[in-house]
């Protein structure tokens, strides 16, 4: 079971899900180039400014430990991610877990993405103004936090840390991206797990996705927010095997 | 070159005396005194020992001399001593049987006695 | 909680529940809000208040963040309130819970950042134009070093494609160049296939100086100082992550280049005069003579766009005086070429029977002083001696001319020599050496391309060219000439000009001319048996030639010159080496008149019937006259 964490932090987003499998699969985390602890020296701007490139890392781990047909858990960005490494290559993947999923955020005559154009600009604006002082302000607070001695001092370092120039590079390849008529590609089996609220991927989103997709179930997360992997993972764990049972 | 007609010693053959290069430059100049010669002579007697060249030029004079002879019944020798130029070229063309003496001495007795001569072919 | 201390705080503060649903603010921030405690409490979450890159930022990483590290600090966020934006600071901290708080709870501090924020964008606005400059800067470096290093149009073609792929960003690049005549030539492509951009309309192109977008590429106009020198259209990456194409960079770049052109086709054309002028004046021909036989070749350096001063020449530098040259001018260019023709003709004007080559050499000191492109060049002169094969030679600074012996191992000569042109500051005496040539010698002039090389000593040059032209003696000049070249210039990178020059000397010539007059008939004949004699003819070869030699100039002089006192016979006599070793007397009788077939006349025909005798062979040409080819075996022997 592969988890990919979405834009904004890194595989610390499965704290509290990914432990639930590790009895039943082999569990592998990662951080994607430019988050988290991943070389930053790896990283590319032609091959990042696509998410196809992002894709291509993901194969390029698969292939690299050499896995059986995996269960790929995407959230956010990184459900689409696994969306088109499964059109690439689908003979790596059993089934897809799409946490959170959206194929285009930006609003698009009758398709409702939930942003404007205007709004995504804005965005990347107070990503910059963010960045300025981010990782300088951040750091010494998250590893000398005393009321939380029980958190461990790398994850909380690296914790929301990530390149400035990357993650801003990282947001655009998100927002901008259009992967819509990738869905009906895809063969392997998915499950879309949906928040009731969720700001950035709203309802109408998920039900695309679940309608383009061939072969998929939807579940909706009675949650708010665009991270039930943090806020109500309990309710992403049950699904989950929920749906693996299932099949 | 030089060509003399040295004078008869008492019924001596006329001796015809070339030295130097008898070559196309010299002969042609020679041979309209030929006649003159000839006519005047009892026996005539062409010394070319001392000739350093000869060629066809050469070839031309004693063939003027040998008709002109004849045509007088004058006996007619030349001295062209073996090995040397002359000889050579008179062999080449095959007139040496029927002229040449190797010395002076041959030559004159021949002319003197011309029935003990060889007989020359007839033209 | 209504409380001053807590309503009235310099600072905005918020209680939130898990879901991030406001659960209590303090008047501060409602005020800045300028909204109704009742709109926002219990109502709206506090990613509602904020604008919408900061409701994307919560949900995405301040959210995780305070699951997963319960706090955050100092983060910049804008307010959205009735008058407009508001930017703020922002720390929240979860609550690990007590007895009036419920776990989850989070407390929230917001402080205006008006100021800090407008601090901050300038700093923002500074480092950004900072990094655009440097960016930029860095990209027309770049491109600019590339530009400039290139050579030639073709050169700087590909520098410029390869830096609108490289350090400008582009996907791909198609480049046209302009032609005089026909307006824009074929498109150049990279990255992308050839003719798959639209090709300009150049009419459009004439007014705009900067870089534009049409069409989804960017056109770049490449204006020189007067003309359009060519355009350039690049294609963006279309990805949502890539940087956009940077106009006042291109723009640039693309005026950089538009003068990268002029000087390229400027440099082109000069290069070409240049190599017009050095091809004229290297065309000589050689003066003909059957006494000596030369083969020359020249071949320019390599990767070198403009000409060198290397020359060769081979004149007559009196009766029977062959002059020969090699020389070395230094530098390269128009004002090299041109002083190498000077120093050419100068050569030529000083040399003759009375200076002899140390001589010569001196009075081109004299010469260089006043052209000073030819000053420090180097020269190897020498003259031949065509009746007697004595050669006399003189090296100014050069590498030494080669000798290869008929017989025997090649060997340098390394007398005679001097100074470059131009080195002594005063009128010097320079020396000059001898050696006599046999028939069959060889002589070697070049310049130092031929043995210089980078990896190689001089010396190891030297012995390569020795070796290479060992066992040559008898090969056809042009042919050793060739293997020379091919084996000393094996590795053709990057060298010099080089300029080779092979002489053969064939040995004395017999060669005499008699009038109608025959006045010199006889001395012929004696010169005649002299050079026999001097080839080692034995006594009967050189009467029996003589002979037959004589009877075919009388033959000539009565049929062919009939008495014409401006006409003469002329006779040649040579030794022939044939190909079995043998060696034959050949000696030509060539008159301008008409031999008919021999007169029947008796006389006339014994004196060819006596050449007939006397030589092996005979033969008679009819073709500018009548020439009598006579072959006899040169029997040697002492005389």
């Amino acid at each position: 079971m592969v988890f990919a964490h979405g834009f904004g932090c890194d595989q610390g987003m499965w704290r509290h899900v990914a432990p639930a499998f590790t009895r039943d699969h082999r569990v592998v985390l990662f951080d994607h180039v430019g988050a988290g602890g991943s070389e930053l020296t790896a990283y590319s701007p032609a091959r990042h400014g696509r998410l196809d490139g992002y894709a291509t890392d993901v194969i390029e781990i698969l292939d690299a430990l050499d896995l059986p047909p995996a269960i790929f858990v995407g959230h956010s960005v990184s459900a689409m991610i696994g969306v088109l490494a499964a059109i690439d290559r689908p003979e790596r993947f059993e089934r897809l877990v799409l946490v959170c999923p959206s194929p285009r955020y930006i609003d698009d005559g009758d398709y409702r993405g939930g942003f404007s154009q205007a709004e995504i600009d804005e965005l990347l604006e107070t990503m910059d103004g963010n960045y300025l002082g981010w990782s300088v302000h951040i750091a010494p607070v998250i590893m000398g936090a005393p009321e939380r001695p029980e958190l461990a001092a790398e994850l909380a370092s690296s914790f929301c840390r990530s390149d400035p120039a990357i993650a801003r590079r990282f947001a655009r390849t998100t927002f901008l991206s259009d992967n819509r008529t990738d869905l009906d590609r895809v063969r392997t089996p998915s499950l879309v797990l949906q928040c009731r609220h969720d700001a950035i991927a709203p309802r109408e989103v998920g039900d695309y996705v679940h309608r383009h997709l061939r072969d998929s179930e939807l579940v909706v997360l009675d949650a708010t927010g665009h991270c039930p992997n943090l806020s109500v993972p309990e309710q992403v764990v049950t699904a989950m095997r929920n749906y693996l049972a299932g099949t | 070159m030089t060509f003399e007609a040295l004078p008869d010693r008492d019924g001596g053959p006329t001796v015809l005396r070339a030295t130097g290069e008898l070559d196309v430059a010299v002969v042609p100049a020679l041979l309209p005194e030929v006649p003159a010669l000839v006519s005047a002579a009892g026996s005539v007697v062409l010394d070319l020992s001392d000739v350093t060249f000869f060629d066809s030029s050469g070839v031309r004079l004693v063939d003027l001399l040998t008709r002109e002879c004849d045509a007088r019944a004058t006996p007619f020798r030349v001295v062209a001593p073996p090995g040397g130029p002359p000889r050579r070229v008179l062999e080449l063309v095959g007139m040496a049987d029927a002229v040449a003496s190797d010395d002076l001495a041959a030559a004159i007795c021949a002319v003197h006695s011309p029935d003990r001569a060889p007989r020359r072919p007839q033209r | 909680m209504s409380d001053d201390r807590w309503d009235d705080a310099p600072c905005g503060l918020l209680t939130l529940d898990r879901d991030g649903t406001v659960l209590d603010a303090n008047r501060t921030v409602l005020g800045w809000l300028g909204r109704e405690r009742a709109d926002v409490v219990g109502g709206a979450r506090l990613q509602d208040l904020l604008a919408v890159g900061g409701r994307i930022y919560w949900d995405t990483h301040l959210a995780p963040l305070l699951h997963v590290d319960g706090r955050f600090d100092e983060v910049a966020l804008e307010l959205v309130t009735a008058s407009g934006r508001l930017p703020v600071v922002m720390s929240a901290a979860a609550s690990p819970g007590s007895e009036d708080v419920p776990a989850g709870v989070t407390r929230v501090a917001i402080h205006s950042a008006w100021e800090r924020s407008r601090y901050e964008q300038e700093l923002r606005a500074a480092r950004s134009v900072a990094e655009l400059s440097a960016r930029r800067t860095r990209a027309l470096q770049h491109a600019t070093a590339a530009l400039s290093s290139a050579l030639g149009v073709d050169g700087v073609a590909a520098a410029l494609l390869a830096a609108a792929v490289g350090p400008l960003g582009a996907r791909s690049s198609t480049l046209w160049l302009t032609d005089p005549g026909t307006g824009l030539g074929a498109g150049l492509a990279e990255g992308e296939a050839a003719g798959s951009a639209a090709a300009p309309v150049l009419g459009d192109l004439a007014g705009r100086r900067e870089a534009f977008v049409e069409g989804g590429r960017v056109v770049v106009p490449l204006h020189g100082q007067s003309t359009l020198q060519g355009v350039l259209s690049l294609r963006p990456y279309d990805d949502p992550g890539a940087d956009p194409l940077d106009l006042p960079v291109l723009t640039a770049v693309g005026q950089q280049a538009g003068l990268a052109l002029d000087r390229a086709h400027l440099y082109e054309q000069s290069a070409s005069v240049a190599h017009e002028l050095q091809r004229s004046l290297l065309a000589i021909a050689p003066p003909d003579d059957p006494r000596f036989a030369v083969a020359t070749t020249y071949r320019p350096g390599v990767e070198m766009l403009e000409v060198g001063g290397d020359w060769h020449d081979i004149f007559l530098a009196g009766d029977g005086l062959l002059a020969l040259c090699v020389g070395d001018v230094v530098g390269r260019g128009l004002a090299a070429a041109s002083a190498m023709g000077q120093l050419r003709s100068a050569v030529r004007a000083v040399a003759g029977p009375e200076a002899g080559p140390g001589r010569l050499l001196s009075r081109l000191d004299r010469f260089v002083e006043q052209v000073e492109a030819a000053s420090m060049a180097t020269l190897a002169y020498a003259e031949l001696d065509l009746a007697t094969g004595e050669l006399r030679y003189a090296c100014a600074g050069h590498p030494p001319p080669l000798l290869v012996p008929a017989d025997g191992e090649p060997r340098l000569l390394w007398d005679g020599r001097s100074p470059p042109l131009g080195a002594f500051t005063r009128p010097q005496h320079r020396g000059e050496a001898r050696v006599r040539l046999a028939e069959g010698d060889r002589l070697l002039l070049y310049t130092d391309g031929l043995v210089e090389r980078r990896d190689r000593t001089l010396d190891e040059g030297f012995e390569l060219l020795r070796e290479t032209v060992t066992g040559s003696a008898d090969a056809p000049l042009e042919e050793v000439v060739q293997q020379l070249t091919r084996s000393m210039l094996r590795d053709e990178s990057t060298r010099d000009d080089v300029c080779v020059l092979l002489l053969s000397w064939n040995g004395s010539v017999f060669e005499r001319h008699v009038g109608a007059d025959l006045s010199t008939l006889s001395a012929t004949r004696h010169a005649l048996g002299g050079w026999l004699a001097s080839r080692g003819a034995d006594r009967d070869t050189q009467m029996d030639v003589v002979l037959a030699v004589s009877e075919a100039l009388a033959n000539a002089a009565e049929h062919g010159l009939r008495g014409d006192p401006n006409e003469a016979v002329r006779v040649r006599a040579v030794v022939d080496r044939r190909a079995d070793g043998r060696d034959d007397v050949v000696v030509t009788v060539h008159d301008r008149g008409q031999w008919r077939t021999p007169d029947p006349l008796i006389d006339r025909g014994r004196g060819l019937r006596i050449i007939e005798a006397l030589v092996d062979d005979m033969l008679v040409r009819h073709e500018q006259g009548t020439t009598v080819v006579l072959r006899s075996r040169l029997q040697k022997g002492s005389s």
